[in-house]
């Protein structure tokens, strides 16, 4: 039974506080702290690790009950919930309770790179340093500045600094203590490195049972807003994963994105991106800052517009019509896309069908010829200019089609009025 | 109500009014009053219930029962309140904030920038037999020596706060066995096992020794650290000068961990204390002299008189107790030792009870020797506690004409005679009123008198 044990400091990383076990039990040595809280372990423990293991329940058992809650070991000093941050509910429950029931946990399919799953070099933020000194009395190791695509502290946004490697030694192995005299703090950030740690913060503090909510396409919708579908595949929906890359690369650098994503990212990878098949959280942050979303869309119900629907919705509601190359200019596709997608958003063509067979009465035989004083055509061109339109016969088509149109609406109201007064 | 138990070495901790961020200091047992105190303090073994028929064997069986006998007198409550003080100086001086700072700063090996101020210290000093040690013993396990702390304020919080911890100084007076002490009366007090890690150590060094005990008695909160049998360190002193490292170590560990320290010994070490003068500083307290044949030596005897195993009982009369006192010189454990032995000669002899002639032959047989002087200090039968009425004890402790002088200067106090209950010396003889003597001793001008009654020839 150990005799004491020191109470958990909040967001503190359960390395950190083993480290400050070592500090108060006076060990000359970091090998005799190890001794003396895992006696039957062979070799070192893994206490460098960011997920809940065996190391947590082998303490927990020597405390009376209640000191340490393992639930509270594994939600609240490790990375667990965050990394399981999109997992499905039921996955999330079962794995809690299997670590609650006595199981190492180490799930592999968490880390999607091997350099993902490498062990990184434990990080501080200065100002979080001098804080907890000044309101605890010592400084520790937070566990949300461990999440190695973190750029900022989420509560100073200075950046955050890895300790560098002393040996190849892991940290486990060794007493690594936030820095007595750490460096200056740096504010100098970009605007992306603040959305990133904003994003990260965000999935890092959601309660542990949230995960994405299945029932909306966001990502999906993102990604086709942003234009990162494939040229063609509008009912596919592929993403182009090449583009996709390198707008990733470009706008975060390659070090964060080959290790998050690894060298590339293959059409399987994306496929399951899109599905919330993949669980490194990182990737999905990553993806709401390239894509401007906010991270809250991947778990509420709320959907993100497809920008392209919506444009066309509005231009079959205004009943105007357009040559199929002005369609798809106006709402930059292709024009050989126009019908895929109004099929796809089951919008009725709204543009100009020539060739397309129709019944006799309804087949455009007449043609009406009127002239324009200079004044009334240019009126005219501002208005089809405001409008979109560009050939006349369209907006002089669209003017007789309303007038009319109206015209026998009200025709149609006074005669039944008349027949009601009768 | 009682807030711990009495008698119980490890308590869970109840906490009362005191500063939020001091969970040690709202754990700590209430201070007793002088009745609670001398109550809980006394111990009166029972008589064998089938006295009458016992041989004289086990009579003689049953007499080691004297050693269990503890009278209670007024100055064990003065010793009392001394540590009582010093532990909860210790708690309040060292919040739990200034303790991880102190104990971050000693691990890192630098100076630590906590304001608080130096705990107390002092010491304890008696003649051999007077009772500090098991007065101390008793005053202490009146408070749990360990409160478990596992939960305050609605958070988790797990320690053991260790109230005190005694140890012997060791005779070679070395850092490293003073500190494997220390860690063996903090393993004996929570159970843990540091000794043992110790030990196995053998290349240890001194200093890293040292500074693990100062760590642990930070993280283990050590309230009170009493080092008995401090004379040990003069002894030693006086052999190979190795006291000062361990009196260093001592002083290090009061100011590097708010610790209180108090030394509890012979007044032979009374001269290694004021050979310095930061030592004497902190070693200053309360100097024990043996009881005075007064009404407190009568009202001792009297509870000690009823423990006569003889098949009758002698009356405590002038004679015995005069004969015992001047035997003893006053000191409690001699006078034990002697009533004890007494008994024993007087059950070997076949007498039904003791009388002065046995009592003489168990003194001739134990030979004992009484000091001639003592340094100054307090005789145990002047210590007045005032408890009448009041719901809390102040200790008023009347210094004696002895202790006065020492107390206020802080110089080696003079010498005291022992005291005898029978008049010692010659009988003075009697003279008349123009004996020259006389006049020279009643402080008149011997010539103003010679030549006022005309004996001077001029």
């Amino acid at each position: 039974m150990l005799t004491f044990f020191p109470t958990p400091y909040e967001d503190e990383l359960w390395y950190g506080i083993i480290t400050r076990y070592h500090i108060r039990s006076g060990n000359s040595c970091w090998k005799y702290t190890i001794q003396e809280l895992f006696p039957e372990m062979k070799g070192y423990p893994r206490l460098g690790d960011t997920m809940p293991n065996v190391t947590m329940q082998t303490i927990a058992a020597q405390l009376p009950e209640d000191i340490i809650s393992l639930r509270d070991c594994a939600l609240q000093h490790s990375l667990f919930p965050f990394r399981m941050r999109f997992q499905p509910v039921e996955k999330k429950r079962e794995y809690l309770k299997e670590f609650l029931n006595g199981e190492n946990m180490q799930p592999k399919f968490l880390f999607t790179t091997k350099k993902n799953a490498a062990e990184m070099p434990l990080r501080f933020c200065p100002q979080c340093i001098a804080e907890d000194r000044e309101q605890h009395g010592e400084a520790y190791w937070h566990t949300e500045h461990q999440i190695a695509s973190l750029p900022l502290c989420s509560k100073h946004l200075c950046r955050l600094i890895p300790l560098p490697k002393q040996n190849t030694m892991s940290i486990g192995q060794q007493l690594i203590l936030p820095p007595e005299n750490p460096p200056d703090s740096d504010f100098a950030a970009t605007e992306t490195e603040y959305a990133l740690t904003e994003a990260l913060h965000y999935m890092y503090t959601l309660p542990y049972e949230t995960s994405p909510s299945t029932l909306s396409e966001n990502l999906s919708t993102a990604i086709e807003n942003a234009g990162f579908l494939e040229t063609g595949s509008v009912l596919r929906q592929s993403w182009d994963v090449q583009r996709l890359y390198a707008a990733l690369l470009e706008k975060f650098g390659s070090d964060i994105v080959s290790m998050c994503f690894g060298k590339h990212i293959t059409k399987a990878h994306a496929r399951r991106l899109r599905q919330y098949e993949i669980y490194s959280t990182e990737e999905y942050a990553l993806l709401a800052v390239l894509l401007d979303l906010e991270p809250s869309v991947f778990f509420s119900g709320e959907m993100v517009p497809l920008e392209l629907q919506e444009k066309m919705f509005e231009l079959e509601r205004q009943g105007r019509t357009y040559t199929k190359a002005r369609a798809a200019q106006l709402l930059g596709i292709r024009e050989d896309q126009l019908l895929p997608y109004a099929k796809r958003f089951g919008i009725r063509p709204f543009w100009v069908q020539s060739g397309k067979p129709c019944a006799d009465d309804k087949r455009q035989t007449y043609s009406v010829e009127i002239r324009l004083s200079a004044q009334e055509k240019e009126t005219l061109d501002e208005y089809m200019a405001a409008h979109n339109m560009d050939v006349y016969g369209h907006a002089l088509r669209y003017f007789m089609q309303k007038t009319v149109e109206d015209w026998k609406n009200n025709h149609t109201n006074e005669r039944s009025f008349k027949r009601d007064e009768n | 109500m009682r807030k711990y138990p009495l008698n119980e070495s490890v308590c869970g901790a109840v906490y009362d009014n005191a500063p939020v961020d001091n969970p040690f200091l709202a754990a700590l047992p209430e201070m007793l009053s002088r009745d609670e105190f001398l109550s809980a303090i006394r111990s009166s073994p029972g008589l064998p219930h089938n006295l009458a028929q016992m041989t004289p064997e086990e009579r003689r069986q049953s007499l080691p029962m004297l050693a269990s006998l503890f009278v209670p007198l007024d100055y064990m409550y003065a010793v009392y309140d001394q540590l009582y003080r010093a532990i909860r100086e210790t708690y309040t001086t060292r919040t739990t904030m200034e303790a991880i700072r102190q104990i971050n700063a000693l691990f890192c090996g630098k100076e630590s920038d906590s304001y608080s101020t130096q705990a107390a210290s002092g010491s304890v000093l008696g003649v051999p037999g007077i009772g500090k040690t098991s007065t101390i013993r008793r005053a202490l396990e009146t408070m749990p020596q360990v409160i478990e702390h596992t939960e305050y304020m609605g958070q988790p919080f797990y320690c053991k706060q260790v109230l005190y911890l005694r140890i012997e100084c060791p005779s070679d007076c070395s850092v490293k066995t003073l500190a494997l002490n220390l860690v063996a009366a903090l393993d004996r007090a929570i159970g843990s096992n540091y000794l043992h890690q110790l030990i196995s150590l053998r290349s240890i060094a001194v200093s890293a020794v040292a500074t693990q005990v100062k760590i642990l008695c930070m993280t283990h909160h050590v309230g009170l650290l009493l080092v008995d049998e401090i004379q040990n360190a003069v002894e030693t002193a006086q052999r190979n000068r190795q006291v000062k490292p361990l009196l260093k170590f001592l002083v290090e560990l009061t100011n590097d961990t708010s610790t209180a320290v108090y030394f509890v010994g012979t007044p032979v070490a009374e001269q290694l204390f004021t050979s310095q003068e930061h030592l004497k500083r902190r070693t200053r307290g309360i100097r024990l002299l043996p009881l005075k044949p007064d009404g407190t030596y009568r009202r001792f005897l009297e509870q000690l008189w009823s423990y006569q195993l003889t098949p009758q009982q002698a009356p405590l009369t002038e004679k015995l107790a005069n004969k015992l006192f001047d035997h003893s010189g006053g000191i409690p454990a001699y006078i034990v030792k002697i009533f004890q032995e007494t008994q024993v000669q007087a059950l070997l002899l076949g007498q039904a009870r003791i009388d002065e002639r046995v009592m003489q032959r168990a003194i001739d047989i134990l030979a004992i020797k009484v000091p001639k002087t003592y340094s100054g200090g307090t005789y145990l039968s002047e210590f007045e506690i005032d408890d009448a009425g009041m719901p809390d004890v102040e200790t008023s402790l009347a210094p004696s004409p002895e202790q006065a002088p020492e107390e206020a200067s802080g110089e080696t106090p003079e010498t005291v005679p022992r005291l005898y209950a029978n008049q010692r010396g010659r009988r003075a003889a009697s003279r008349d009123a123009q004996d020259l003597v006389a006049v020279f001793a009643a402080g008149n001008d011997l010539l103003h008198f010679l030549r006022e009654n005309h004996l001077l020839e001029e």
